[in-house]
């Protein structure tokens, strides 16, 4: 069991998306090795605040302050629908979200290979390595997502609306998958999601956002 | 005449080089105007070129310069490229839509600007390129870009496609989606500039859509599809000189019409794997 200590701590933010206000005053600190889950109506800035954590928006004020093993996350973005012609297959889209410097001209260099496969491997789809993307179930290519944002073996998983779009046993087996990777790896998860049921049973501890911007801990 | 003969001539020889060093070039930027739905705004470039040329040639008049025209080409496409760029982030309006207007605008001013110069005869060598008239110095316009480009792709063909595919996850990887997007964009507009000698104004965006378009509708890799867009963008520039050489037709559309008939085997081999 991982002892608690602070991995991230943020103080008195304030976020806008575009002009509007989404969240303001909010501080929280997420502990090392817990499953955090996020939850609120639409609108209410769950995902903005998410995007503040991993670095790719800017607060309008107050402070987010990363320990050394937060500053590079992994990052699983809510679901966006891509072009089901594009063409890529499931380990060419791992290759491309290698933070390497080795050259990538489609496929997957053979330095590459080992580090890909292996992530195939531990979330169970190793049999969709050669499958285009376009032709995955939601379920499946959530945990290719899931799969690219595990590259780096980052200390800290965040993950946007992940069970969006996905069937009731899609959503129930990508449950599972997270509490497996929560157990089995030394992972700190921040699960963004209106799905109240989706986040019971899954987060050790719950922040509710209520519209637009009251935080309730 | 014999092929191999013709091939003795150096105006032969200038367009089997050109044809080699811009078809691939064209064809490995026109996977990524394929992936992200830019065949308008490539092919909106080509015909606004013909503004260039015209405003190249108010300017020599006026000051006396006497500059390659590509020069002035090359300077109007990037600007027309970085303002479409703009405007598409700070309009309510859609890139599409945004491209329909500047293009035709800018074409609509190209045409006034040559009838005011008398320079009609001109516009049939824009429209429609005239690749024996490549030289050296073309030439070798045509490599530095080639250069350029391979560099360009070689170092951000990773982040371009994690970009093109999810701007969002892309820039939590930290790449920038929006500066790549401006860089390819003014590689686009390079390429219409050296390229618009070869095959003009109207043709221009065939070099660029058609290989990428045909090996896309082959392949369900990015390997593939960048391999057979390459491939296709060799091969397709000699073949169409040499048909064009052989059955005394004009060289622009054979090669365009080479590209045509890749795309519908490429169908063909689709609809049988499909089947």
């Amino acid at each position: 069991m991982i002892a608690l200590s602070p991995l991230l701590e943020t103080r008195e933010l304030t976020l806008h998306h575009g002009t509007r206000e989404v969240l303001a005053g909010f501080s929280c600190t997420i502990d090392r090795g817990e499953l955090l889950g996020i939850s609120g109506p639409n609108g209410c800035g769950k995902t903005t605040l998410l995007k503040a954590l991993v670095g790719i928006h800017q607060q309008t004020s107050g402070t987010i302050r990363r320990q050394p093993p937060a500053r590079n996350p992994g990052y699983v973005p809510q679901h966006a629908p891509i072009d089901r012609n594009f063409p890529l297959t499931a380990s060419e889209f791992l290759a491309i979200n290698c933070q390497s410097r080795i050259p990538w001209i489609g496929g997957i260099p053979r330095k590459l290979r080992h580090g890909i496969c292996g992530k195939l491997d531990c979330l169970g789809i190793s049999h969709l390595a050669t499958r285009p993307l376009g032709t995955l179930s939601g379920g499946e290519l959530q945990r290719v997502r899931i799969a690219a944002a595990l590259l780096e073996d980052p200390a800290l998983l965040l993950l946007d609306e992940p069970s969006s779009h996905l069937d009731p046993a899609a959503t129930a087996s990508l449950k599972q998958l997270l509490l497996h990777l929560h157990q089995e790896h030394p992972l700190t998860l921040v699960v963004v999601s209106h799905d109240e049921p989706f986040i019971d049973g899954l987060a050790t501890r719950r922040i509710s956002l209520a519209a637009p911007s009251l935080a309730v801990a | 005449m014999h092929l191999i003969e013709l091939f003795r001539h150096d105006f032969m020889r200038h367009a089997l080089i050109s044809g080699i060093l811009l078809g691939p070039v064209c064809a490995v930027l026109g996977v990524f105007v394929n992936l992200r739905g830019m065949a308008f705004f490539s092919d909106a470039l080509a015909h606004s070129a013909i503004t260039g040329v015209a405003l190249g040639f108010m300017v020599d008049t006026w000051t006396g310069w006497q500059l390659d025209p590509t020069i002035y080409v090359l300077i109007f496409s990037c600007m027309l490229a970085l303002g479409m760029g703009w405007m598409s982030q700070r309009m309510p309006l859609s890139r599409d839509t945004i491209t329909a207007f500047t293009f035709t605008g800018s074409v609509a001013l190209g045409v006034i600007l040559i009838s005011l110069l008398g320079k009609h005869r001109m516009l049939e060598g824009l429209l429609f390129g005239s690749i024996y008239s490549n030289g050296p110095a073309d030439i070798a316009r045509q490599a530095i870009l080639a250069a350029i480009v391979l560099l360009f792709f070689l170092t951000q063909l990773r982040p371009l496609t994690l970009a093109t595919l999810d701007p969002e996850l892309a820039r939590a990887r930290g790449v920038r989606p929006a500066l790549l997007h401006y860089v390819f964009s003014l590689l686009v507009a390079a390429t219409v500039a050296v390229g618009l000698k070869m095959l003009g104004a109207l043709l221009l965006g065939a070099l660029i859509v058609m290989p990428a378009a045909a090996a896309r509708i082959a392949s369900t890799n990015f390997r593939g599809l960048a391999a057979g867009a390459i491939l296709l963008g060799l091969l397709a520039p000699p073949i169409g000189i040499a048909a064009s050489a052989s059955l005394n037709l004009p060289t622009g559309p054979c090669i365009v019409l080479v590209h045509v008939a890749a795309l519908a085997v490429c169908q063909i081999i689709h609809l049988v794997r499909s089947s």
